[in-house]
Parts: C-alpha cells; sequence; structure tokens
C-alpha cells in the first residue's frame, strides 16, 4: 500500500474558497487564455508552487471540469494530459515510475509540447525503421 | 560510465527518449522552484552537462539525512540525478570498507582536485582535540580539513552540518560546530532541515548540475529557491492567521476545521523551508497537514529555542488581538508579530528554555 491511500484530510470549511489561491489561479488563467488567443502565447502554471490545501486543488480541478481530450504519456512513469472543459487549458500530471507525482501543471496552449514527436526522436527513428526495411529486404531476397 | 560523458549523450546511450528527457526536466525545473517557461533552458544547460565527481563525508549524526535521500519516494527522478553524478565515496552506501574505502576517497580526490563537490553530514565535534568523533582513527577535523583543500564547494547537508544542530544543543559536551566554523575559505551550500527534504538535497545537486554553479544563497547561505520565505508565507491554513482563527487544543473544532496551529506552538512564522510546497512522502503532506505544528527544524538552534508546543509570541503578545488587527490592517502588523516572534526565540535561546513534560 502506497502513502497514497493513507485516508487523512484536514475538513476546510466552504467559505476558506475565496481567501485561498483558487480564484487568483483561475483569473491568471483567463488572462493567459486571452494572450493565447491573441498571440498564440502558450503559458505553464506549476501547481506544486501553490500554497493549495488538497481541498483547494479539487475544488480547482472541478472548476475547470472535463474536456474532449485525454492523453497518456509512458516515458520514465506515466503522465496524463487531459484538456479541461475549458479549451485550450490542460491539466498535466506527470508522475515517476512508482505513481508519485514529480511535477504538476497548468498549461495554456493548443497542444502540450509533450505531444508533439520531438525531431531528435523522429530522426532516430527513421534510422531505425530504415534498419527495419532494409532487414525486411534482405529476407525477401533470401527467400526461395 | 565515462567521467566526461555529458547526460545528453549519458541518457540516450541508456535508451531515455527525448520526450522522457523533457519531462524529467520539467519535474527538475518545477523542483526547483524555476518559472515553468525555463524549462526547454533546462534541457538545453542539463544535455551539455558533465558529471561532478561528489565526496560524501557522514561525521556527528544520526544518518537520518542519507535515509532521507535514500527512502525518497520519487526514486526515478532522484536515480537520475544521483546517476548524473558519480558519487565518490560516502561510507554508509559505498561497499567498499576500511582501508579500500578511505582509498577510494584519497583517489577521488587526487583525480579530481580543485573540481569535486564535498558534501557533508553531521556536525564537527572540536573538545578535546575532536576524539569524540573519528573514522579510520582520525578525526572528523583532520578529514574535514583534508577533504575540503581540493573542494570546488561544500554542501552541508541537515541541520547538524549546517548549524550544529542536536550535537551541538546545550549544553553541547563535545564541542561540536558546524562545517563553516572549520572550512572559511570555500563556498558553503547549507540544507537545513532534521532531515532536510529529500527534494532539496538533490534540488542543489540539480542546480549545480544545470548551471555549473551554486544556486543563489540567504544570510544562512540556504539556497533561496527553497529557503526563500517562511513555511508560514506559503502554509495552506494562512488564510485562518489572517483571519484570527486558531485551534487552541489538537483535537478542538478549529483544529478539525483547520484553523491555524500558531497558539499550539507552530514555528512557521519563523521557519524559512519549502515543506508547504514541496513537501514529504512524494507530495502527500507535511506535519501541519498531519495536524502539529512546524518545530522549526531548519532554523539554527531549533532545539533550544523553547517549547515545541508554547506559541512564539505567548509571553508578550495576545495573539488572536494581535491577528486580528493584522486582519484589519494588513500586513504590518503582522509583520510586527514576526519581529516578536524573533525576539521571544533569542529570549528562549539565551534563557535555555526547555521543554517540559507539562507541555506534552
Amino acid at each position: 500500500m502506497s502513502a497514497g491511500y493513507i485516508p487523512i484530510r484536514s475538513e476546510l470549511p466552504a467559505d476558506s474558497l475565496s481567501a485561498g489561491s483558487v480564484s487568483a489561479v483561475l483569473n491568471e488563467i483567463g488572462s493567459r487564455l486571452e494572450i493565447l488567443c491573441s498571440s498564440g502565447e502558450s503559458w505553464r502554471i506549476d501547481l506544486r508552487s501553490l500554497p493549495f490545501s488538497a481541498q483547494e486543488r479539487d475544488r480547482l480541478k472541478a472548476l475547470l471540469g472535463q474536456g474532449e481530450v485525454v492523453a497518456h504519456i509512458a516515458a520514465l512513469g506515466p503522465s496524463e494530459l487531459a484538456e479541461t472543459g475549458y479549451a485550450g487549458v490542460w491539466w498535466v500530471t506527470h508522475r515517476n515510475a512508482e505513481g508519485a507525482v514529480v511535477a504538476e501543471l497548468i498549461e495554456v496552449t493548443r497542444v502540450p509540447d509533450l505531444l508533439e514527436s520531438p525531431e531528435q526522436d523522429v530522426r532516430a527513428s527513421l534510422s531505425r525503421l530504415q534498419g527495419a526495411i532494409a532487414r525486411c529486404a534482405t529476407l525477401s531476397e533470401e527467400l526461395p | 560510465m565515462i567521467p566526461n560523458e555529458s547526460l545528453g549523450t549519458l541518457l540516450a546511450q541508456r535508451g531515455v527518449s527525448r520526450r522522457a528527457f523533457l519531462k524529467f526536466c520539467t519535474a527538475i525545473t518545477s523542483l526547483l522552484a524555476l518559472p515553468p517557461q525555463a524549462v526547454h533552458a533546462v534541457a538545453a544547460a542539463l544535455e551539455k552537462a558533465r558529471r561532478p565527481s561528489v565526496i560524501w563525508l557522514s561525521f556527528q549524526e544520526c544518518t537520518g539525512c542519507t535515509e532521507s535521500l535514500t527512502r525518497s519516494y520519487s526514486p526515478t527522478l532522484e536515480t537520475l540525478i544521483f546517476d548524473m553524478i558519480s558519487l565518490d565515496y560516502h561510507h554508509t552506501l559505498q561497499a567498499a570498507s576500511g582501508t579500500h574505502a578511505e582509498k577510494s576517497r584519497e583517489e577521488a580526490m587526487k583525480a579530481s582536485f580543485g573540481k569535486y563537490l564535498l558534501v557533508v553530514d553531521g556536525s564537527v565535534p572540536l573538545r578535546d582535540g575532536g576524539i569524540y568523533s573519528t573514522i579510520a582513527g582520525r578525526t572528523n577535523l583532520d578529514i574535514l580539513q583534508e577533504s575540503a583543500k581540493g573542494a570546488a564547494a561544500i554542501v552541508s547537508v541537515g541541520t547538524c552540518a549546517s548549524f550544529g544542530g542536536l550535537p551541538k544543543a546545550r549544553p553541547n559536551p563535545s564541542g561540536a560546530v558546524p562545517v563553516s566554523e572549520v572550512i572559511r575559505d570555500k563556498p558553503i551550500v547549507t540544507v537545513p532541515g532534521c532531515p532536510p527534504i529529500p527534494a532539496v538535497i538533490t534540488g542543489v545537486l540539480a542546480h549545480y548540475l544545470t548551471f555549473g554553479e551554486l544556486p543563489a544563497l540567504d544570510r544562512l547561505g540556504r539556497p533561496v529557491s527553497f529557503y526563500g520565505e517562511t513555511i508560514h508565507d506559503r502554509c495552506y491554513r494562512r488564510p485562518f492567521y489572517d483571519r484570527g482563527k486558531f485551534a487552541k487544543t489538537f483535537d478542538d473544532e478549529g483544529a478539525r476545521a483547520g484553523w491555524c496551529l500558531y497558539e499550539l506552538g507552530c514555528k512557521g512564522p519563523t521557519t524559512r523551508n519549502s515543506c508547504a510546497t514541496t513537501k514529504w512522502n512524494g507530495g502527500i503532506g507535511f506535519p501541519i497537514e498531519a495536524g502539529h505544528g512546524c518545530l522549526g527544524c531548519s532554523e539554527p538552534d531549533f532545539w533550544d529555542a523553547g517549547s515545541f508546543y508554547t506559541p512564539l509570541a505567548a509571553a508578550t503578545v495576545d495573539v488572536t488581538t494581535v491577528a486580528e488587527a493584522a486582519a484589519a490592517i494588513g500586513a504590518g502588523a503582522a509583520v510586527a508579530m514576526s519581529v516578536a516572534d524573533e525576539a521571544k526565540r533569542r529570549a528562549a535561546r539565551k534563557a535555555h528554555e526547555k521543554m517540559t513534560v507539562k507541555d506534552l
């Protein structure tokens, strides 16, 4: 059993939301979405740098809602990139191999960088694929 | 592994994809509290980084700092950072022992003279010629002075190496001092905490790797990115402090509702550390989230600064009244309270106030 299952959470009263960081982050997201619309500039907000309680984090996630796209990446542990109910606002969670969160961000962007195939990896895969094609061709020639 | 290989080459050889590397850099950027927009700059710097040699000395300590690091809940990140350094001597972790272990330290010092990082946990006893802590028949003082000569910089890990810690608590029978009182001609980074947050230890190493230099430090030598703000500044219970809502006992209605633990002795307002944001146990929580006030373990002389359960300003200030006034007139009153807290700590240290059974 991992520590994540320990069911201890402090109970914050409902009115604590207004005093916390949720409304400030929502405003920041709004401003950055406006910039994304006008100039195409992307933005990231590091959620782990904010003094959120677990409840405030959950409240923010609930307020942003769930959109149409959820992408999963398996690289040094699982990552989930989910578009929220607001197009252009993504909730990104990176975990390590044991499932612990190593980074959690809100990305205000059309497509998060990590979803694109990096140029270096594309070049490396081209080289591997050419090798595979060559091996296939050799095998075909050897076949009776 | 070849010490001169760049990190980018090393990771590529291990089959780590570019996407995985960028994910790793995102985690490092978050860890170092850098602006999230800096991920690509961090990736560019880390790709070219070379592995530094690290010599780790453990002196008058409990091994809690090493335990903190090796029991970390984010092994992928920590393992990768540890893979990026060449840990040439650490007498708890290395396989070699006795003369072989000491020889490996000497060889590493010779091979990377002027370039290696020296990490120290534990304080250094000076009384009676330093005989209260020895390794291979040599005093900690002797080994530290010898090892520091060729170091590019020193990282004092834990409150003992940083400020003397528990061995230095009164009456300090072994004459314990921090590393900075022995070595004065080398740059020293302090990473206090009892123990320090594992991510902070590796964060300092990651910063050195990424930028090739030590991070910006405060007046006590602590990295500003991790110790720039108090626990109180970033505490999720802070809104209750600002409104004057305090738990009076550990099990009253206020405590259950998550109210501020100031009146129960929380040292958050005078303690600089990143527990409230980096957190512990893989980001699950930190002591205040578990319902206990901060002990102030990353501050000098925290053990001699009075009871853990007495409010910082209790002797001189009515906490609730001042906090309500702070809420009414803004930050000024809160700052005044913080000054009162500091004065109380100083007085407690001078008077050597001890925790009593009654406190518990």
